[in-house]
């Protein structure tokens, strides 16, 4: 329930305690932030030092939060750490099978799971996806912990973004749920999850729902990782598949997943029928291929930033693939520069801050928001909860790490929303 | 000039609209008298329907266009549908329903069909395709297009419907053929390098204003034919742009042909050990 001292508190008193990696970009961009705004550094506990087993009130003691007070607690990425990636597919492993009551659809089993052990001893390959829902199943485990340690040791603390919608903003086929019972503008899905078994499936709901466009996406893949486009022309039964996924297949083994730089397009069935497979194992969410505004013949999408009920920081990114989002070759533009029309971006700018309002208990995210090339209506395909790492961008002269500490300062008391009952823990 | 483009989503499309509708509607608006440009986008499902519904509403409406002198058909990205699985169909008749026709583009070759082409008007005609078939190319080569200024044809790969041999793509540019042409692009092809080497030394280049040979897979083959011939040289512009030249060949194309774009190169793909080039439509 509400936390009048937290809320009533002067914002330079409340500690904030960030549980992110000890070093790196998004750490020393939120303590820059912090530093300009005069507000007190955080206390850093890194997430090498949870999944130790360390609990979170002495990593917190350690990192040198004052006994007594209240913290208020933010998440940051836990991706692009091989060890804290090895630690979290090997909290995912049997061994520790319980505590998945942050696990959206946890009705599906994960594929040749690994154990501990063999989690432990993953060596990094840097582009291979290593295992990605066994991972997801770890970070779940991981986020239920901190909300249950978090409970228990400040009654009154409160989540940035709250464990629970953390959780579902990653899986990208509960995030879709939600967004559309929120009535949110989100492309059509192909088929419910759970019929995706598998490639054959996945044809046979593109030939039902004549739906001969999709993206498949890895439901719980960050950026453009495990994203193929793919079609099925219904008149010569050709099939394409535009991906930056690829495999080696073994005989007596799984195969080997990973991103190429390049995104290329696939047409032979079987090597198609190998990457879909792959996807549909781990989890899959499929829905329409919205055909993009484009600048030239670029395609686009809009990386929208949103703290505390307002539209910030934005951000358009062109391809030259339909792929928009990934890292590489994507160029990055201002919504001027791409020549989107006021009324398009206020649309998305709208459409981004009611997919917010679909996670009450959440202060921010990174929206992608796709706009339509037919009409321009704007489709929401990701909300991001640490999507904030914006690199040289502004909005009202502030970077977006400082914009979010200065949203904070002004609007934490209508946030989060009455009411809420934060990570369904019991607060 | 006015200009209207229709192009139908996937969702109206699905909703049961239609493009022939969308052109009835049009026609009956009075802006309709004055309009100079149309661009036709995607029809709805234009993998799955050809363009000749598009084409016979275009026909039977010609005299509520008396202003159309640019008509585009097909024009979409392959965020609505790859260019190879656009279905055309036989353009033909629009010769004869739009005589004051200027510009014509289509983009898609997929059954597409010119037949026997006789315009006298026609200033600019663009094929944007991922292969053009030998049908198409024989009904250029045998046009009667006094007016044509501008050819503009992706040549493409076979993968998407490329099946004619050197001559049959060069009989296009045959001189005297149409003798206004002042640009001519045989462009977007994995036989860019032949192509080259064919048109170096024409007497065609002799009253050309640009050569496109861009989009395709150039590489120092066909840029040391150009190099060689003296035509080239006096070309006020050489389009090369998208190649796969090495980076000692663009120094010598820049310092010897100031006339050339070289910009956009590639690097030529390696798989297994094959060395891959595409040109840019298919990839």
């Amino acid at each position: 329930m509400m936390h009048p001292d937290h809320l009533d508190a002067d914002p330079h008193l409340i500690p904030l305690l960030l549980i992110a990696h000890a070093e790196g970009e998004r750490t020393d961009g939120l303590r820059q932030a912090r530093r300009s705004l005069g507000l007190p550094q955080p206390f850093v506990v890194p997430y090498e030092r949870l999944l130790a087993g360390t609990p979170l009130a002495e990593a917190a003691a350690e990192a040198g939060l004052p006994a007594g007070s209240v913290p208020l607690i933010r998440l940051d990425a836990p991706g692009e750490h091989f060890a804290v990636e090895r630690a979290l597919i090997a909290l995912g492993s049997p061994e520790h099978d319980d505590g998945d009551e942050l696990l959206p659809l946890r009705g599906r089993r994960d594929p040749y799971r690994f154990s501990r052990r063999a989690a432990l001893a993953l060596q990094e390959q840097p582009v291979r996806l290593m295992h990605p829902s066994q991972w997801f199943r770890g970070f779940c485990r991981l986020l239920a912990r901190l909300s249950r340690e978090a409970a228990q040791a400040w009654p009154q603390a409160l989540f940035w973004n709250d464990p629970a919608e953390i959780a579902i903003m990653f899986d990208k086929r509960a995030c879709h749920r939600r967004l559309k019972e929120a009535g949110v503008s989100v492309p059509a899905l192909l088929a419910e999850p759970e019929k995706l078994t598998g490639y054959e499936a996945v044809r046979t709901a593109m030939s039902e729902r004549r739906m001969h466009r999709v993206f498949l996406k890895l439901a719980f893949g960050s950026a453009a990782s495990g994203v193929i486009a793919y079609q099925i022309n219904p008149r010569t039964g050709e099939e394409r598949a535009t991906t930056s996924l690829r495999a080696e297949v073994y005989v007596q083994r799984p195969g080997v997943f990973y991103n190429a730089k390049q995104v290329r397009t696939l047409t032979d069935s079987e090597d198609i029928r190998t990457l879909i497979g792959y996807l549909c194992g781990h989890g899959l969410h499929a829905e329409r291929w919205i055909p993009k505004l484009s600048v030239g013949d670029r395609p686009l999408d809009l990386r929208q930033l949103v703290a505390f009920g307002e539209a910030g920081h934005c951000v358009v990114r062109a391809g030259q693939t339909p792929i928009t989002n990934l890292h590489l070759r994507s160029q990055r533009l201002t919504p001027e520069e791409a020549g989107i029309t006021q009324a398009s971006l206020t649309a998305a700018r709208r459409e981004a801050l009611a997919a917010m309002t679909a996670f009450p208990a959440s202060a921010s995210a990174g929206i992608d928001v796709l706009i339509d090339r037919n009409g321009e209506r704007p489709y929401i395909a990701d909300v991001n909860p640490f999507g904030d790492l914006l690199r040289r961008v502004s909005h009202d002269g502030l970077d977006p790490y400082a914009w979010e500490m200065s949203r904070w300062m002004t609007h934490r008391s209508n946030f989060p929303l009455p009411g809420i009952i934060q990570g369904g823990t019991q607060v | 000039m006015t200009e209207i483009k229709l192009s139908l989503g996937y969702e109206d499309y699905e909703d049961g609209k239609n493009m022939v509708e969308m052109l009835e509607q049009l026609a009956d608006k009075p802006e309709a008298a004055a309009l100079s440009r149309l661009i036709i986008g995607d029809w709805g499902g234009s993998y799955e329907n050809s363009s000749a519904d598009v084409v016979a509403a275009l026909v039977r409406l010609s005299t509520k266009f008396p202003a159309l002198r640019s008509l585009f058909i097909g024009d979409m990205s392959y965020e609505e549908c790859e260019v190879s699985w656009i279905i055309q169909s036989d353009l033909n008749p629009l010769f004869a329903a739009y005589p004051e026709l200027t510009s014509l583009t289509i983009k898609g070759s997929t059954d597409l069909s010119l037949g026997q082409i006789s315009h006298e008007k026609l200033e600019e005609l663009i094929i944007i395709c991922g292969g053009l078939g030998k049908g198409v190319l024989q009904s250029i080569a045998q046009a009667h297009l006094p007016a044509l200024q501008k050819l503009e044809l992706y040549i493409g790969v076979e993968n998407y419907g490329f099946d004619a041999t050197l001559e049959e793509v060069m009989a296009v540019a045959k001189p005297g053929l149409f003798p206004k042409l002042t640009y001519l692009g045989l462009k977007d092809s994995e036989i860019q390098d032949e192509i080259a080497a064919a048109i170096a030394q024409s007497t065609l280049l002799d009253t050309l204003d640009t050569l496109d040979l861009s989009e395709g897979t150039l590489s120092d083959v066909g840029a040391e034919a150009l190099l060689a011939s003296e035509k080239i040289r006096r070309l006020p512009h050489l389009d090369l742009h998208f190649h796969y030249m090495s980076e000692e060949m663009m120094t010598r194309i820049t310092a010897e042909l100031p006339n050339a774009d070289v910009s956009d190169r590639q690097d030529v793909d390696e798989y297994d050990g094959e060395e891959y080039r595409y040109p840019s439509l298919t990839e």
